[in-house]
């Protein structure tokens, strides 16, 4: 059909549908990518805009309806100067990744305005504003700073042009749709490469015949991913890439490719690997993929469980002996369960997506990555030629983005086939099938106490359910958390034909700490002891113990109901967890601090995900020069400046605040000599500028009169000697370790068996907070996946094909805008004065616990505990029987 | 994909190809590639618009009202589709919601076969379908999906059909015993409007595991018109389930409790969906209490 009109942003414009949605007309055809395509399927709201002044979904919007209808998108919105709510959302940094921000905005603005013309400057409820914002997900885990921006902006703060904070330095970016992300890049002649996808279990693939589909019009070209080993370990494992002009041809082709198999027999899942007479899931000394940080361990398998590990055990014969005993005479403080942890999918908002384009023998790969340098050297390695690895803005990670991914693979061997530039981007299904999960884990825990309350025995074993990987540590981690009594702690991963996992913060902690500090719990119970005292006894460390002061003096822990004391439809529950991460860094960052054209710059091959990382590298250099952190240009996202670290393993900030601190130390002092020379005497420092003749003079009005200069800087050596002898995969783990306690309070709605999480209240002590306001966004962001994880969250998998069935996000329910409790967050800023900056940090940490804090909450409330997770409506109900 | 953009009822009823209304159901499975072929778009029909008041003090509803326009109407039309995301609503149509196809996960995935999608079993019953029906009255056992259906139902709405017959809405939709069909309309035949009498008292009830879910596990609405109540139910059963022995036991003088013990009358859960029958029961206990 031919083409239609409608109004965009003010402009009418001619569009020509041709069956497309209008997320697409207006993301290719009129280049407004501030608008994202995330779910496609409508309800993650990425893709929100305004028509005919109603905020609507455009991803499954046929382009057709915009015939004559008036279309404003977030670059609208923006162009005469910032709407309140985005004066607001930066300044509350209501926003991380920012990838759901734009679309976040046009529902949050047109419910402001509504607001505002109806109330005037009323302080909308918080219901009223989470139904608003119903449709708008945020993986990240924004909602709470969302919710109180919106608040805030009806209320009327924001209504001048400000100045506002901004404490986020990529933050105006993000709340005007103007950031690119890799998802929004376009170049001439780009084609599109989609994977093909195995359709077995399990097999050896025999023939790939891709004739018939390379003949077809538009397509350019198939390529191998699959390499030497023929053999596919899950459905859905990609067996190559197949190139063409567009998706929709690609597609079409992979339709007409044949593939041969001689399949094997297949064990799906935790359950089926475990049988007896399971067929053999593996291939003898094969080391499957890891899920965790480094390659897995060396180890045998005993059928399809590999392992186990037990180096953290800890008289481990002995802790056996005291349980069986403790066993054999019904020992009332012998507690014992099976817990069942279910597969959280990281469920990115920006799909996985890798462009790649060789020019004679260099590649360059733009890719939504959390690790660019390190991308970088394993591809330079794998295919031996230089490369460059892009990546300014990231619309989440969570770990999935680490290392060399499929996408990447897929998009370089596409280009390579296809002679041009190639794009491989997942779609949802896809996404939310293949590119990574927490690992499900069923974990056979026993913990025994003495009746005065101290820990006598620990014996856990792990069953580790990452489908063709390994590598989870989950028992092992009661040794960091209790180190006291002996423990017999195992780890085994369980290979089955299943999709791989992928490292998700703080792998393996929150699965063992529902299972552990749940029964800290009923010890405590049982004892008729509180359980923070209990906890108190088990823990020697000075951290742990300011947390337990701060818990115990809490209102909310002090005005806890007694366990399944609550009567009524609608019962509180309390409940308190506490977490443990390492202090991680990699010790060969590089940053590079330089006065550039009158203006102070900092670089470093660093990518921002949405923890804030660009902010906090800004942040070391003003913080030098006592400038405003909006005045340091921060250059990153790139693999030709310096060598920047992995964002995952809580590295960032304590690698490249020291770095950037000790390049911006260094400037600082070249520049000061430099100030006396040009102002032709003696100058002293003082904060933002120097002194010079009894007069103050700001660094911005001497910068225009120094010459040029650029020092790079390492990262300084800490005051102690580190826990290992050297970096495993970039990350060097240092003396000590950071802790958390999480409190959460749950409504428990008995009637439906429905949760509702209240509040939380949440202590960190990691140290120095280097960027306070982005860090309060990410550990809110952890509590809210943590809760995720308790109450909602679970991959589902077909057990005979082994399909992901929860594919889409709105049947993978992670929390939405009505799900999000009020968080306290609060730092003890101690602890780390032995680390170069003083600061350890926060991403895992804010994670760890807050599951197991969710869980003992509905326990509380119900006065039954939890051996599975997620707590669905079936399970609350089950209990309350 | 071709479109075909009939200006009027005739043309489109002569039309080769899938209606389209909103199209939300649409291009997500065109997306998916789970549909293919023509498409039929409904949105230049002016028949198919219009919100009126009826002079009996009812509403007629033409079938490409937008979700978003139910919310002036208030009342139960506006309880029922609110828990349909906000910028879904501002999208979506009433015909294309009470027409939807299923949100079943085998139905929705990519690589799949089912009875809806030329296969010759449903891997959900086997399979996982935890949030499947209770009411095991077909081969299909997902939930029909649409939130307004039951609140239709339950005011005893009629639904205008172009090119058929018009019906009760409940008789949309048979007794779920053909899995290959969401709805018994025939090729050619459009639903034009539905014809929602004035109702006295009303209620509704949506259950759902996390806010804004796609789909609820259960819903309820009832609805009393004249001393006539009507009690329906989604979430439960492969077509929206009237709950007749649920009416039977109010106007035979049961309580609430009593007669929302009543809801599971005729139902088979499947072994994952057990755990519905107490929700379906205390959703309808809920939704007897607070009709108002
Ligand atoms: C994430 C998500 C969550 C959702 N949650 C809910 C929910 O909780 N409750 C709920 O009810 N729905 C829910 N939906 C579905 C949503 O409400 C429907 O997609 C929408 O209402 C369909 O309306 P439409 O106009 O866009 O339909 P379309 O996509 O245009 O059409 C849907 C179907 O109806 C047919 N059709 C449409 N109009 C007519 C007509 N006049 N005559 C004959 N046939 C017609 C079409 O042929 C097509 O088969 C959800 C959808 C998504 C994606
Ligand atoms: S439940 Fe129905 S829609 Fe789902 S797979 Fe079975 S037949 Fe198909
Ligand atoms: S991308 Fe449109 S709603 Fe998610
Ligand atoms: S900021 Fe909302 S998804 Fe990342």
């Amino acid at each position: 059909m031919g083409s239609i009109e409608v109004t965009v942003n003010g402009e009418r414009r001619r569009i020509t549908p041709t069956g497309r949605t209008a997320v697409d007309v207006l993301r290719v055809d009129l280049g407004l990518t501030g608008t994202k395509l995330s779910c496609g399927n409508g309800l993650c709201g990425a893709c929100t805009v305004w028509v005919d002044g109603v905020p609507a979904v455009t991803c499954v919007m046929p382009a057709e309806a915009l015939d004559g209808r008036d279309v404003v998108t977030v670059e609208g919105l923006s162009a005469e100067g910032l709407h309140p709510v985005q004066h607001a959302l930066l300044a509350a940094d209501g926003l991380q990744c920012g990838f759901c921000t734009p679309g976040m905005v046009m529902a949050a603005a047109a419910f402001h305005d509504r607001w505002r013309r109806d109330h005037g400057t009323g302080r909308p409820g918080r219901q009223e504003v989470v139904d608003a914002l119903a449709g708008n997900l945020c993986r990240c885990g924004s909602g709470p700073a969302i919710i109180a921006a919106v608040q805030d902006a009806c209320e009327g703060r924001y209504d001048t042009p400000g100045p506002y904070p901004r404490p986020r330095i990529d933050g105006l970016a993000k709340v005007t749709g103007s950031a690119r992300y890799t998802d929004d890049l376009t170049f001439d002649g780009l084609l599109e490469g989609v994977v093909l996808r195995s359709t077995e279990p399990h097999a050896d693939v025999l023939a790939v015949r891709a004739e018939a589909a390379l003949a077809l019009p538009g397509v350019r070209g198939y390529a191998d991913l699959l390499g030497r080993s023929r053999r596919v370990r899950y459905t859905g494992q990609p067996i190559g890439v197949l190139v063409a002009v567009d998706r929709a041809t690609a597609l079409a082709a992979l339709d007409v490719v044949e593939v041969v198999y001689a399949p094997h027999p297949a064990a799906i899942g935790l359950e089926a690997a475990l049988a007896p007479n399971a067929p053999n899931t593996h291939l003898r000394r094969w080391t499957p993929p890891s899920n965790n940080e480094a390659r897995p361990a060396p180890a045998r398998y005993h059928g399809n469980a590999r392992g186990p590990q037990f180096a953290f055990s800890k008289r481990r014969f002995t802790a056996r002996r005291l349980v069986k005993a403790a066993r054999a005479v019904g020992d009332p403080l012998l507690v014992e369960e099976t817990f069942r942890i279910p597969h959280q999918v990281h469920a990115a908002p920006e799909p996985h997506v890798a462009i790649a384009r060789w020019d004679d023998d260099a590649l360059t790969v733009w890719v939504s990555t959390q690790s660019i340098s390190s991308l970088e050297r394993k591809l330079a390695k794998r295919y031996d030629t230089e490369v460059t690895v892009i990546s300014h803005h990231v619309g989440g990670a969570y770990g999935a983005k680490q290392s060399i991914t499929d996408e990447v693979v897929a998009a370089v061997e596409g280009a390579r086939v296809a002679g041009a530039p190639v794009r491989v981007r997942y779609d949802q299904a896809e996404d939310l099938s293949y590119s990574g999960h927490r690992p499900g884990d069923r974990i056979d825990l026993a913990l025994l106490a003495s009746a005065t309350g101290e820990l006598r025995a620990v014996q856990v074993t792990s069953y580790a359910d990452g489908g063709a990987s390994a590598g989870q540590t989950v028992a092992g981690l009661v040794r960091i958390t209790y180190p006291g009594a002996p423990m017999d702690l195992a780890d085994y991963d369980v290979v089955s034909n299943a999709p791989p996992g992928k490292p998700f913060r703080a792998p393996g902690f929150p699965q063992v700490l529902v299972a552990l500090e749940q029964a800290v719990d009923e010890v405590a119970l049982r004892l008729g002891d509180d359980p923070v005292d209990l906890r108190r006894r088990w823990s020697r460390r000075p951290l742990r113990h300011l947390l337990y002061d701060r818990v115990a003096a809490h209102p909310m822990w002090r005005d806890r109901p007694g366990f399944g004391a609550e009567r009524g439809r609608h019962r509180r529950g309390v409940g308190v967890a506490f977490g443990t991460w390492y202090y991680g860094y990699d010790p060969a960052v590089r940053v590079a601090a330089a006065l550039e054209g009158g203006r102070l710059s900092v670089s470093t091959a660093l990518q921002d995900m949405g923890q804030g990382a660009y902010t906090v590298l800004a942040t070391a250099v003003a913080d030098t020069f006592g400038v405003a952190v909006a005045d340091v240009e921060v250059r990153a996202g790139d693999s030709r400046l310096e060598r920047g670290p992995t964002s995952s393993a809580s590295r960032t900030s304590p690698s490249v605040y020291p770095a950037a601190s000790a390049a911006a130390v260094r400037l600082h002092a070249e520049l000061l000599e430099a100030a006396a020379e040009v102002l032709g005497g003696p100058v002293e420092a003082v904060p933002g500028g120097v002194t010079h003749a009894g007069e103050m003079i700001p660094w911005p009005d001497l910068f225009d009169r120094l010459e040029d200069r650029r020092v790079e800087a390492g990262r300084p050596k800490d005051g102690h000697v580190p826990a290992t002898p050297f970096p495993v995969e970039g990350v060097q783990i240092g003396w000590g370790l950071s802790d958390v306690a999480h409190l959460v309070e749950v409504d428990v709605d008995t009637r439906y068996g429905t949760v509702q999480p209240r509040r939380v209240y949440v202590a960190l002590a990691a140290g120095r907070i280097y960027a306070p306001d982005l860090a309060r966004s990410q550990v809110e962001g952890g509590v809210i996946q943590g809760i995720g994880l308790a109450l909602y969250e679970e991959r589902r998998l077909d057990l005979r094909s082994g399909l992901v069935l929860s594919a889409d996000v709105g049947s993978y329910r992670y929390p939405a805008m009505g799900d999000t409790p009020e968080v306290e967050v609060e730092f003890i800023e101690e602890g780390f004065e032995h680390a170069p900056g003083g600061g350890a940090g926060i991403a895992e940490l804010a994670i760890t616990s807050a599951p197991a804090a969710t869980v003992n909450a509905v326990a509380n409330a119900v006065g039954r505990r939890f051996p599975e997770l997620p707590l669905r409506p079936d399970r609350v109900l089950e209990a309350l029987r | 994909m071709t479109v075909h953009r009939p200006a009027d009822l005739a043309s489109a009823s002569a039309a080769d190809g899938e209606y389209r209304a909103g199209g939300t159901d649409v291009e997500e499975r065109h997306r998916l590639g789970i549909s293919t072929g023509p498409v039929v778009d409904l949105s230049g029909i002016d028949e198919l618009r219009g919100l009126v008041v009826t002079d009996d003090g009812g509403v007629r509803i033409g079938a490409m009202t937008r979700l978003t326009e139910l919310e002036t109407l208030g009342g139960l039309m506006a309880d029922a589709v609110r828990g349909i995301v906000p910028g879904l609503r501002a999208v979506g149509t009433v015909g294309g919601e009470l027409l939807q196809r299923t949100r079943c996960w085998y139905f929705r995935h990519p690589n799949t076969l089912c009875l809806k999608r030329g296969g010759d079993a449903c891997p959900a019953r086997e399979g996982d379908h935890l949030y499947g029906v209770v009411f095991d009255t077909g081969p299909c056992v997902w939930p029909h999906p649409s939130s307004l259906a039951p609140a239709l139902v339950a005011t005893g709405a009629v639904a205008e059909i172009y090119g058929g017959p018009d019906r009760l809405v409940e008789d949309l939709y048979g007794d779920g015993s053909d899995p290959s069909r969401d709805h018994l309309l025939g090729p050619g035949e459009i639903l034009v409007a539905v014809l929602v009498p004035s109702v006295d008292r009303w209620s509704h009830v949506r259950v759902e595991p996390r806010s804004a879910s796609a789909s609820p596990l259960v819903e309820v609405a009832a609805a009393e018109t004249g001393g006539v109540l009507r009690v329906a139910a989604g979430g439960v059963a492969p077509a929206p389930r009237r709950l007749m022995a649920v009416e039977e036991a109010v106007a035979a003088g049961a309580g609430a409790r009593e007669a929302a013990a009543m809801a599971s009358e005729g139902a088979a859960a499947l072994t994952g969906t057990a755990y519905k029958v107490p929700l379906l029961q205390a959703a309808v206990e809920e939704a007897l209490e607070t009709l108002a």
